[in-house]
């Protein structure tokens, strides 16, 4: 167990900061302890300061930086920023052409005029405000939408054969515009869409691809009452007012908006329904789902201005010991290094620096990576450290590395995504989003132990956290990942209390700046037990897998027509 | 004069005497001798660590690093997280990293000169053909007409029994004096040191305003038309100049009014006021020792007008502590580099971005990854050490001016400097120089960490360059501070050494072209670094505070 930080730097040997140089010097006695880390592994874990965190932490969270946004200043002089870290402690270049950085080409566009009009029926017609009962997704492929059409509803707008549950077998929404309930139908069962299946299906890309491909002329969601109670409609409004982006190869979807279960209600009511958004949410739970024409006309109007950008994810390697059988593997590292830059102002503040919503994770890798290069001697398996763009426009740049990766993809036998992990309070416990599903529960397990924490459950496993971050574009290619973050055990009421207060007041907020007189131990704590998990995964003889039941052997999924692989 | 073998054990008096003396072995020999441990934390000065720094400051995104500007902010906060992440402590203002400062800056909109003889028609001087002129840094105007009497140099140094000025009325009136100072080559005629003292504007005008000039027309020489022509100070005219802000407040000389003339420019000037004299002649009077001071019999005219911005820019400072219970812990030996660059120019091939990386992105990275070492190191100093990245530099030596003033520890705490400015090293070399060193004490530290690493300590390559006064340095040596810029020399080196030396230094000293570049060796820049972290090690762990020698140049005299 490793308690005690900060002494232990002077021990460290200074000169063979570099692999190359470390292969001859090889340690007398490098014991093992019961947990299978070596000596050196853990004087390289206990090498990692809190400064050193905080270091990176400040620069990227600098307002300098404009909160790193794809495609502006900010965002580069940070993946600058990364790549000179590399560089500095030896990491090599593995992005495309011998350089640390991988060019990833968006569209991106700035949202402008847009509305929803509704006709017809015998009710009251719904008037539709922005901001208010509607939100209107910015349109990246055509710039200027204006579709109309009759409105079918279609239960969540997906059909599952293996659940037995179709959407489509009512209602063709064939050049119709089409309403559907956000999100899949979940259930406790096995059986019919459990907690992952279900956030996996109703992913909204997914479902829009399917819709679009289905023929439908416009999607208009419908935030259902269960998550209006974890993030009200009007809240998630104001994300909007950000520009969005795709990847420029992604083809065209059918235009989309959202209006709250209110407006919905609203819309039933003028069609003449006698159902409420409660009752189709529970039809289609109950694996019964409705769908139905709605008997009246829908006009899709909006307009936003398009340009094409690039922006760089950032790629360096630590080659794995050549001598190694496994040597040529590689586990994955990654962070995003975007934030959502500049934005509305709130207490007069307009930076969104988001110091935990990466910086935090970038500065946890880039402090890994010195580490991996204080072991003495290269890892069994490569390290590859992927710090990825446009995580917050949809997890586009690990997407796009997923999808175009500069490494052989069948050699990475694992990812850890650092995101979300910014632990104010000393670290007793983490969280390894995933690691239930595969081997790698056994690394969690012994790199938590070789520190003294112990592992603790998702805490809020209806977010579903795991299959809604990078790592799940690595799962999707059938790599086993982990999202690794700190959790609240050992906390007192009004410690979790005020934990909660900060992360309301910071999450996606201006308010997320570096602090300069945070205590950054449980960071760098959290950063060794990343680091050991590390070393555990790539040191193991063998590869990582999925457990012999997981939900996600289904993956590597061939790819649905109309969809790039 | 290399003292090698006794000075070894009295290194390790302190150590003794304070306690804190370590277990490890010190030998004499290497640098271990001058610190134990010294030998590692100087080996782990990695080629890799230097570029990496390079890359990122002299990066397009970082537009040149201007002061005032977004690309010198973000290499300050650069820094800043750097010297955070190696465990130094802030130094600046509040408990920060930063040490604000303010400049003024000021460009030229409007000027002219014109020179008017009793009874005669007033002659208007060409400007940027005769003149070039600037504007007042307080209210952004010159307006003067005054009668104009020439005196030379305008220099008065009685140790070289020189005065230009003996028996001159200069009370309101314009001088018209020579820039620099003669250059000889005896101790009693202008040294270089003297003669780069004597001949700055900064030095002159202190004396010409303690005699109450109303302007001063500044005169090109041919020797420093070699140096920098009339021509490119036109050029350059549209960057604009700078100065500090003290209190609101720039220093009086900031308000003089003052032009240069060009050399035709100072005929046309002599034959408006129809005086017989050619500019020639008087040069050579004046280096001859035989000049005679004369009012032309002429008034001059000058108006100049500027507009002002102020200019919000920082150095960056961060310690690292002396060891506990050092008798001499209260005392600094000071890193210098200069963080900013010239920013965005006039393009040259297409690249309006000067980067900088030689001039100085080399220096801080030199400096970062000394203050790596030092952090290292298995005990810490004796003295503490000061790592300080200076803006203004460019601007006249500004940072380092303000830092010198104002420095972050205690007042008389700041004992010898390192600076760290001389462009990047492109060859292995055998020989290193410290500028100015002779000066004082540190010449023997210097010794003691060239000898440790097995190089040679060389003397200044190109003394008639007088290049100990003009980078950060020269603000500790006014200040009565021993200071040395640390360089690369050419002993041992071969044709093509030296001609690679050569070639780099035209291609990239102030150009656009001052790239960081992938696939240089960057071995000879981390070895440089290797024999500063040295040098600055060995200053800080001897017992006597550094001191300047009795009979230098830089010691405080009355009169000066």
């Amino acid at each position: 167990m490793l308690v005690s930080p900060t002494p232990m730097r002077f021990a460290l040997l200074p000169v063979c900061l570099t692999l190359a140089c470390a292969t001859s010097a090889t340690r007398p006695t490098d014991a093992v302890d019961a947990n299978g880390f070596t000596d050196s592994a853990k004087s390289a874990a206990v090498g990692i300061r809190p400064e050193a965190i905080a270091g990176h932490i400040r620069f990227l969270a600098d307002d300098l930086l404009a909160g790193r946004d794809p495609g502006t200043h900010g965002y580069d002089v940070a993946a600058r920023y990364v790549a000179s870290e590399l560089q500095a402690v030896g990491v090599q270049p593995a992005g495309e052409n011998g350089t640390y950085f991988q060019k990833v080409p968006f569209v991106r566009a700035t949202p402008a005029i847009g509305s929803l009009e509704v006709t017809g029926g015998t009710g009251a017609p719904v008037s539709f405000v922005r901001g208010e009962n509607l939100v209107v997704f910015t349109d990246l492929d055509k710039g200027v939408i204006d579709v109309s059409g009759d409105l079918v509803f279609a239960g969540h707008g997906i059909a599952v054969p293996e659940y037995g549950y179709d959407d489509f077998a009512q209602v063709d929404v064939k050049d119709k515009v089409v309403v559907i309930l956000a999100g899949a139908p979940r259930s406790e069962r096995p059986d019919f869409f459990p907690s992952l299946a279900s956030a996996v299906y109703g992913q909204s890309e997914r479902v829009a691809s399917d819709l679009t491909r289905r023929g439908a002329r416009a999607i208009i969601w419908v935030w259902p009452p269960a998550k209006e109670a974890l993030t009200p409609f009007t809240r998630l409004a104001s994300h909007y007012g950000f520009d969005a982006m795709r990847l420029e190869d992604r083809p065209p979807l059918a235009p989309g908006l959202m209006i709250s279960s209110d407006a919905f209600d609203a819309l039933l009511k003028q069609s003449g329904r006698t159902e409420t958004v409660a009752d189709l949410v529970a039809a289609s739970a109950s694996g019964k789902p409705k769908g139905f024409e709605m008997r009246l006309k829908a006009r899709v109007r909006k307009e936003s201005k398009i340009r094409h950008i690039t922006s760089e994810n950032v790629v360096g390697l630590l080659p794995g010991d050549p001598a190694s059988p496994t040597g040529k593997e590689m586990i994955v590292y990654g962070a995003h290094l975007d934030h959502m830059g500049i934005g509305k102002p709130v207490d007069g503040d307009n930076i969104y620096n988001g110091a935990s919503d990466d910086a935090a994770g970038v500065a946890s890798l880039l402090e890994t990576a010195q580490a991996f290069t204080r072991l003495g001697h290269p890892p069994k398996r490569g390290i590859l450290f992927v710090f990825v763009t446009a995580e917050e426009r949809g997890l586009l740049g690990s997407e796009y590395f997923a999808r175009h990766p500069t490494v052989s993809l069948k050699d990475v036998v694992a990812d850890i995504d650092v995101d979300g992990a910014y632990p104010v309070h000393p670290l007793k416990d983490v969280v390894a989003l995933g690691t239930d599903e595969s081997s790698l529960g056994g690394d969690v397990a012994r790199a938590a132990a070789a520190l003294g924490l112990k592992v603790s459950p998702d805490p809020e496993p209806e977010e579903n956290y795991f299959v809604r971050s990078d790592n799940f574009n690595f799962v999707k290619k059938g790599i086993p990942a982990a999202q690794t973050f700190n959790g609240l055990a050992g906390l007192t009421p009004e410690q979790v209390t005020a934990e909660r207060a900060f992360w309301r007041k910071r999450y996606h907020q201006p308010q997320d700046n570096f602090e300069p007189d945070r205590d950054w131990e449980p960071f760098a704590q959290l950063t060794r037990f990343n680091f050991l998990l590390g070393v555990s995964i790539a040191q193991a003889p063998a590869r990582p897998t999925w457990n012999a039941n997981s939900w996600f052997r289904r993956f590597p999924e061939p790819a649905r027509p109309g969809e790039p692989d | 004069m290399p003292r090698p073998t006794a000075r070894a054990f009295l290194l390790l008096l302190p150590f003794l005497v304070s306690g804190v003396a370590t277990a490890a072995p010190v030998s004499g020999k290497g640098p271990d001798g001058i610190a134990p441990g010294a030998a590692d934390a100087a080996a782990g000065i990695r080629p890799d660590a230097v570029s990496a720094h390079i890359r990122f400051l002299a990066d397009d995104l970082l537009e040149g690093r201007a002061p005032g500007e977004r690309g010198f902010d973000i290499a300050a906060a650069y820094v800043a997280s750097q010297l955070q992440g190696m465990g130094l402590e802030p130094a600046g203002d509040n408990g920060t990293w930063f040490q604000s400062l303010t400049f003024r800056g000021g460009k030229l909109k409007d000027a002219k000169l014109e020179v008017g003889t009793p009874g005669g028609a007033a002659t208007a001087l060409v400007r940027e053909r005769d003149f070039l002129a600037r504007g007042s840094l307080s209210s952004g105007i010159f307006e003067v007409t005054a009668p104009v009497v020439y005196v030379g140099y305008g220099i008065v140094a009685p140790e070289f029994h020189w005065d230009d000025l003996a028996g001159v009325d200069l009370k309101g009136k314009i001088a018209l004096v020579f820039s620099g100072a003669p250059l000889g080559t005896s101790a009693d005629f202008f040294p270089p040191i003297p003669s780069a003292v004597y001949g700055s504007p900064r030095h002159k005008l202190e004396t010409l305003m303690a005699r109450g000039v109303a302007g001063v027309l500044w005169v090109q020489t041919s020797a420093r038309e070699k140096i920098f022509t009339f021509t490119q100070m036109a050029s350059n005219a549209g960057r604009g100049w700078m100065t500090l802000v003290e209190n609101g407040q720039v220093a009086a000389r900031d308000s003089l009014p003052q032009a240069i003339l060009s050399m035709p420019g100072m005929d046309a000037l002599l034959a408006a006021a129809g005086r017989p004299e050619r500019i020639a002649d008087l040069y050579a009077a004046a280096e001859r020792r035989e000049h005679a001071p004369f009012a032309l019999g002429a008034r001059v005219h000058l108006h100049a007008e500027a507009t002002l911005r102020t200019v919000h820019t920082a150095n960056v400072v961060g310690l690292w502590r002396a060891a506990a219970g050092s008798p001499v812990a209260g005392e600094a030996v000071a890193y210098t580099a200069h963080l900013d660059h010239l920013g965005i120019g006039k393009p040259e091939a297409g690249d309006s971005i000067y980067n900088g990386a030689s001039d100085n992105a080399a220096g801080v990275a030199n400096v970062l990854e000394i203050a790596r070492a030092f952090t290292r190191l298995p005990q810490r100093p004796q003295r503490a050490v000061l790592f300080a990245l200076v803006s203004g530099e460019e601007e006249g030596l500004l940072g380092s001016e303000w830092l010198v003033a104002h420095p972050p520890v205690r007042r008389d705490g700041l004992v010898a400097d390192v600076n760290c400015d001389s462009g990047l090293p492109v060859f292995h070399f055998h020989e290193v120089v410290a500028l100015g060193a002779d000066q004082s004490t540190l010449q023997d530290d210097a010794q003691r960490a060239a000898a440790a690493l097995e190089l040679t300590l060389g003397p200044d390559p190109d003394p008639k360059q007088a290049s100990a006064v003009r980078s950060d340095q020269y603000s500790f040596l006014k200040a009565g501070i021993p200071a040395t810029a640390t360089k690369v020399g050419f002993g041992g080196a071969t044709e093509q050494d030296r001609a690679a030396a050569a070639a780099y230094q035209k291609t990239h000293y102030h150009r656009a072209a001052d790239h960081w570049e992938a696939d240089r060796d960057h071995g000879p820049a981390a070895g440089l670094a290797r024999f500063q972290f040295l040098f600055g090690l060995a200053a800080a762990q001897r017992a006597e505070r550094p001191r300047l020698l009795p009979d230098s140049f830089f010691q405080p005299r009355s009169g000066s």
